[in-house]
């Protein structure tokens, strides 16, 4: 009678190991925060016979170090999500076979970091203060005109920023402030933490915890109008009533952080070619419009059509702060320590 | 008689087979690259671990807060234990399931709604400030020890309770009564006689809150703040932020050990425990004494302030975010794909998806742990005392050096498993594994070698003295074993996330999808979500605790 | 010594005790004695403490109990299934409540070896309790409530979970050492021959009344009501058909009543059967159905007015008839029970 359970179980087991051996199948690996509409991906695999499988491995870390620890046995054919503050871990880790899309004339000289063409731009986003207007306008407070207001009694216990060491806009932030005050000299960007600590900053662990959590006009309890979020976030906050967004971001000379995105074509992917038509889709124009309300950040190729909400709503910082990604790599580890000591310790 | 003695061996090897395949094959292999990268040793995290000041405080603030959680949760749970235990009163099994609630909630979610209620703008504040005139919120309890703690046993307290309560109802009430006849009284009666005979239930409640709190994770971290930091909170920074396997290897050999030396150290207790099980009808009446209906209504309103306030204050906030009074806008909103997503899934096929990983998930977790039981109940065998603790370990492993661990070990056919949606369900069962375990076993060794020898003898197949004999008096524990699968299947989402693909996403993910996109509209959308979540997770339980009494018998 | 006034308690809508009053003398072992359900545990969990009535108070020493909580009433009370506590070994059980009144631990175990040498478990201290016998459970558990020297013992149905030889022997030895210890004892069981042997008085208890109280022999002798007749195993009772003065007619004859001879019916008490020479008055004549033989003594079932009579004679007896022979016999006067039935009364 029992023997019977063995062959389920074994049966179960065997159902366990399915065949991967479908033909035209492109993998694509991919952080949470993806998203594309269903009309522009059954179009691509209309157009091209190629079935497209997403993998989404946790967030943007996580599935760079999955791929980085899988590298010899690929877990798919193109990865898109990692950003100029960890592209350097990447490149460095020789991740990507090069492919130089026809699509990049489009694409602005300043997202194109990688002269190999290892990476393809995709698409970018500035992490920018976020504030709630309703909150400025009843307080009657000027907006902050620079990050070193930010110490201002006038901004005390007002900010929340995210923790650089496990949030991807929180490490943009510390980015933006390290391009502002250096790492060296009289006033650093240490001693700036030190005084923002001082006017009581919040730290979080996470963006959704600052956002919905902590900021005043994020949907949730919160208590602070300043929040580290993205220029693209004020769209998603139009107030049906009014039709107007209920926060806008501040784009202030160097007090955003530029994020840019980037596909490359894994190393040892076996269909290399339908690995170079979906980086080439994803530079075109049907996904490069579909990105800003999938996904909430900018085209990379400026051909591309923003929608309404987003030319009408999400600022476009002049001169975000620019860190080069190679010091980024060099020094990530070094800067979060440091940071850590300073306001979390 | 040899081949089916056999197959009974090869039964028996099913889930140590199941655990060294998707658990300690994993598992070895990313702690090797951690600790031998290229193969070459490298011990430099572990020698950090050892000098570093830092990371001793996080040990000792690690194993402080998880034993200040933990005795908190069962002082809190015992007297509610006892009225579960002993008394009858209106909707007790509801109660009882709606307590387990809080089990299946997103850290996130669980912060919004303390958030709601005791939050600087949250229900609770604006009632005082109202009431007594007060410039500021006079309760404070974001990023304290004490709200890590609250929400802690908010978590863990139904664990204690179904746990505690399940194993005193089958202890005998005249135990207690003889011990006060016999001049026990107060805390004598707590400390010579409840304490002792609920040992083994305390022990299995206790070290369960413990691996629970020790390994807590996403409490720490978001109503902690970043101040706080447990080991399983380093060792996601060290493996998924900072890429340092020999440091994530040391904390994790570091935690994987301290939990199985307790774990080990616990099993062994419990097997000298031998209880007095009675399978009478219930002992529990209603409270007939002034005292005891004081003690049935203390109890259920401790429970609905703890359990019941925060998940209130979530279902109002589900229909109030925004401001703009209430509106059910947010359900309404779940059920269109405003932007035409191809990851957007309706609410029922989330559900859907949930509820099949779920059921999987509690079936397999069920087989295996049965027979896991029969395997570690052989008589005379040594090294139960081994794989007891070593299936309990799942539990006590970070979910992402276990996931980085698939990512390399199952990464060959015919067990290339990195993306199949399979995964979910055995990543589910090797955590759910462990309470199916412990909620049978008790019952399992209290079932003396006579009444199957005495059904054998009558002349019952070993099938149907199994079905007969074993399955009446185990079926108790059973049904507490699957609902805690159910409830851990449906509630889990690291795993989920971790290797969902975005066709089957849960209804978890749903949650954590939309908590990543800004806008009110989409917090109000993970709400409702979640409170969708709570309804199904209701209905669920509430029909296993039918089948309990419909369909076997209360026992 | 103890005194139970009027007690009355309900659980739910349920009435479980009706009226309970009951006095015991100091050193006396009272049996209650009834079916399953009568309320008999009830009554003792009232006097333990450990169900409080709704009306009614018992007294114990010339004081009433009631606001006294349950551990500090001093009595002592078994329970069925013994109840022993299973993470203590034996001396740990029998020293639990000697532990409770603060005895010395020398004391303690001067006392608990005394008890259990006198329950008969000497050098059992260490054993552990799950590991027991019934019987040797019973003992620990009977120790266990002697220990603490109880002002008033109470055993709920001690004996119910043995075997009848094992029964019949511990019955006998928990009267010796209850009466050693010089207690007033409260014995529950639903077993007559249990509570004949263990008794100085016997209360016969139904649906939360007692029928009657009385010495073993005289309720044996004189039920007082069917109820008690048939509880007791005295099924001859018959319904009065008519009187005249003091005597009475039944299906199969006419007796004589010395008192209350207005009962409606009669019990012709087995034990009062002699055989008679046919014709003779008061005789009554009848059909032998049935004739076993005891040993000492034949069962005869006699079929007369309609009526099976059950009863024995002596096996010496000369001229027993056989199997569906006529038969004639002669009841002794005193062996006519007028009975108070307020139940039904059968033929």
């Amino acid at each position: 009678m029992k023997t019977r359970w063995l062959v389920v179980l074994l049966l179960f087991g065997l159902a366990a190991f399915p065949t991967f051996a479908q033909d035209n199948t492109l993998t694509l690996v991919t952080h949470d925060s993806f998203n594309v509409s269903e009309s522009v991906l059954a179009a691509f695999e209309a157009e091209t016979g190629i079935r497209v499988e997403i993998l989404r491995s946790g967030d943007a870390g996580t599935m760079l170090n999955q791929s980085i620890l899988s590298k010899s046995n690929p877990l798919g054919d193109v990865l898109f999500g990692v950003d100029n503050t960890f592209l350097g871990r990447a490149l460095d880790e020789d991740l990507f076979v090069p492919y130089e899309s026809p699509l990049l004339d489009s694409v602005p000289e300043a997202l194109r970091l990688d002269a190999e063409f290892r990476v393809t731009p995709i698409d970018y986003g500035d992490v920018c203060l976020n504030y709630d207007i309703a909150y400025f306008e009843d307080n009657n407070l000027p907006l902050p005109a620079g990050l070193q207001d930010l110490t201002k009694p006038d901004y005390k216990g007002l900010l929340v920023v995210q923790n650089p060491a496990t949030s991807s806009p929180g490490l943009a932030f510390l980015l933006a402030t390290i391009s502002a005050f250096g790492t060296e000299g009289d006033y650093t960007y240490l001693d700036f933490w030190a005084d923002l600590v001082a006017n009581d900053v919040l730290v979080t662990e996470g963006w959704e915890e600052a956002y919905f959590g902590q900021f005043t006009a994020g949907g949730g309890d919160g208590t602070r109008p300043l929040v580290v979020s993205y220029a693209s976030s004020p769209p998603f906050t139009i107030s049906e009533e009014t039709g107007q967004p209920t926060t806008a971001s501040i784009t202030a000379d160097d007090t955003c952080f530029r994020q840019i995105e980037f596909a490359g074509i894994l190393r040892g992917t076996d269909n290399p070619e339908a690995a170079q038509m979906w980086i080439d889709f994803m530079l075109g124009p049907a996904f490069q419009e579909d990105l800003p309300m999938q996904m909430y950040v900018f085209p990379a190729n400026q051909d591309a059509a923003l929608p309404d909400e987003f030319a009408q709503f999400a600022a476009i910082p002049d001169n975000p702060a620019v860190v080069p990604f190679e010091d980024i790599n060099a020094n990530r580890e070094e800067w979060i320590q440091a940071w850590t000591e300073v306001v979390l310790r | 008689m040899d081949r089916s003695r056999a197959a009974l061996i090869g039964l028996l090897l099913v889930p140590a087979v199941f655990l060294a395949l998707f658990y300690l094959y994993p598992l070895v292999s990313i702690l090797a690259v951690g600790l031998a990268p290229g193969g070459q040793p490298d011990l430099s995290g572990f020698i950090e671990i050892v000098t570093s000041a830092y990371y001793r405080d996080t040990l000792g603030f690690t194993v402080a807060q998880a034993v200040l959680s933990t005795a908190l949760t069962l002082l809190l749970a015992l007297p509610g234990a006892y009225v579960f235990a002993r008394y009858d009163f209106p909707a007790k099994s509801l109660l009882m399931a709606l307590a387990t609630l809080p089990f299946v909630l997103p850290t996130v979610v669980v912060a919004a709604a303390f958030s709601a209620l005791v939050g600087p703008r949250g229900l609770v504040n604006e009632g005082l400030m109202a009431v007594f005139g007060l410039e500021s919120p006079p309760v404070q309890l974001e990023r304290t020890l004490a709200i890590i703690l609250i929400v802690h046993v908010f978590y863990n307290y139904a664990v204690a309770l179904r746990i505690i309560g399940g194993y005193w109802a089958n202890q005998n009430p005249r135990m207690e009564e003889a011990a006060r006849v016999l001049g026990a009284a107060g805390w004598r009666l707590w400390w010579e006689i409840r304490l002792p005979v609920l040992r083994p239930a305390l022990l299995a409640a206790g070290v369960l809150v413990f691996i629970f709190t020790f390994t807590s994770f996403g409490v720490v971290l978001i109503l902690g703040g970043p101040r706080f930091a447990t080991l399983e909170v380093e060792i996601y920074r060290q493996t998924a932020n900072l890429l340092n396997l020999p440091m994530a290897a040391g904390l994790s050999l570091v935690q994987i050990g301290l939990m199985f030396v307790m774990l080990a150290v616990y099993t062994r207790m419990q097997r000298r425990v031998s209880a007095d099980v009675v399978s009478a009808a219930s002992a529990a009446r209603p409270p007939r004494t002034r005292r005891a209906r004081a003690l049935v209504s203390g109890n259920l309103l401790f429970i609905a302030v703890m359990l019941f306030a925060p998940l209130l204050a979530l279902v109002v906030r589900s229909f109030t975010v925004g401001g703009g009074g209430f509106t059910t806008r947010y359900y309404e909103l779940l059920f269109t794909n405003v932007r035409g997503s191809v990851l957007f899934v309706p609410p029922v096929r989330a559900v859907g998806n949930s509820l099949v990983f779920a059921l999987a998930t509690t079936a397999l977790a069920v087989a295996l742990g049965l027979i896991t039981v029969y395997l570690l109940s052989q008589r005379g065998s040594k090294w139960a005392n081994w794989l007891d603790p070593l299936f309990m370990l799942p539990l006590a492993t970070s979910a992402v050096t276990l996931g980085f661990g698939y990512i390399i070990a199952l990464d060959e056919p015919p067990l290339n498993l990195r993306a199949s949606p399979l995964l979910i369900p055995l990543a589910h069962t090797l955590v759910a594994m462990p309470f199916v375990v412990r909620s049978v076993l008790p019952a399992k060794r209290s079932i003396t070698p006579h009444l199957p020898e005495a059904a054998r003898v009558l002349g019952a197949s070993p099938w149907r003295v199994w079905r007969w004999v074993d399955l009446p008096l185990i079926s108790r524990g059973l049904i507490v074993g699957a609902m805690f699968a159910f409830t851990v299947s449906m509630g889990e989402f690291g795993a989920s996330l971790f290797i969902a693909r975005p066709d089957a996403p849960t209804m978890p993910v749903v949650i954590f999808r939309l908590l990543g996109q800004p806008g009110a509209a989409n917090y109000g959308q993970a709400l409702a979500m979640s409170v969708l979540l709570m309804v199904v997770c209701a209905v669920g339980f509430i029909l296993i605790e039918r089948l309990r009494t419909a369909g076997m018998g209360e026992f | 010594m103890l005194e139970i006034r009027d007690v009355v308690l309900s659980f739910g809508d349920l009435p479980v005790l009706r009226g309970i009053s009951l006095a015991a003398a100091e050193g006396e072992i009272v049996c209650l004695l009834g079916p399953s359900g009568c309320g008999k545990t009830t009554l003792l969990r009232v006097v333990a403490g450990l169900e409080t009535p709704a009306r009614g108070d018992v007294i114990f020493a010339g004081r009433s109990v009631r606001e006294v909580p349950v551990h500090r009433r001093g009595f002592g009370l078994m329970f069925q299934d013994f109840a022993l506590f299973p993470h203590m070994d034996v001396a740990g059980n029998v020293a639990f409540g000697l532990k409770m009144q603060a005895v010395p631990a020398a004391e303690r175990q001067r006392q608990v070896q005394e008890v259990l040498s006198l329950v008969g478990l000497a050098g059992f201290e260490r054993r552990d309790v799950a590991k027991l016998s019934g019987g040797e459970k019973q003992r620990v558990a009977l120790a266990r409530s002697l220990a603490p020297s109880p002002r008033l013992l109470m055993l709920d149905e001690p004996l119910g979970s043995l075997d009848a030889a094992l029964r019949e022997r511990l019955v006998i030895e928990i009267r010796e050492i209850i009466k050693q210890v010089g207690r007033t004892a409260l014995y529950v069981t639903h077993d007559q021959h249990e509570a004949f042997a263990i008794a100085d008085r016997i209360a016969i208890m139904n649906e939360g009344r007692f029928e009657q109280v009385g010495m073993p022999e005289a309720v044996y002798r004189r039920p007082a009501s069917a109820f008690v007749a048939r509880f007791l195993g005295l099924n001859n009772i018959l319904p009065v058909a008519g009187r005249e003065g003091n005597r009475i007619r039944t299906a199969v004859g006419q007796f004589r009543l010395e008192a209350h001879a207005d009962a409606e019916a009669v019990l012709l008490h087995p034990d009062g059967f002699e055989p008679s020479a046919a014709g003779s008055p008061e005789v009554i004549a009848g059909l032998v159905e049935r004739r076993v033989f005891l040993g000492d003594a034949y069962q005869f079932q006699l079929r007369a007015g309609g009526v099976g009579l059950m009863f024995k004679l002596p096996a010496q007896a000369d001229g027993l008839p056989q199997v569906g022979e006529n038969m004639s016999v002669r009841l002794l006067p005193e062996y006519v029970v007028p009975l108070n039935g307020r139940d039904g009364v059968n033929g």
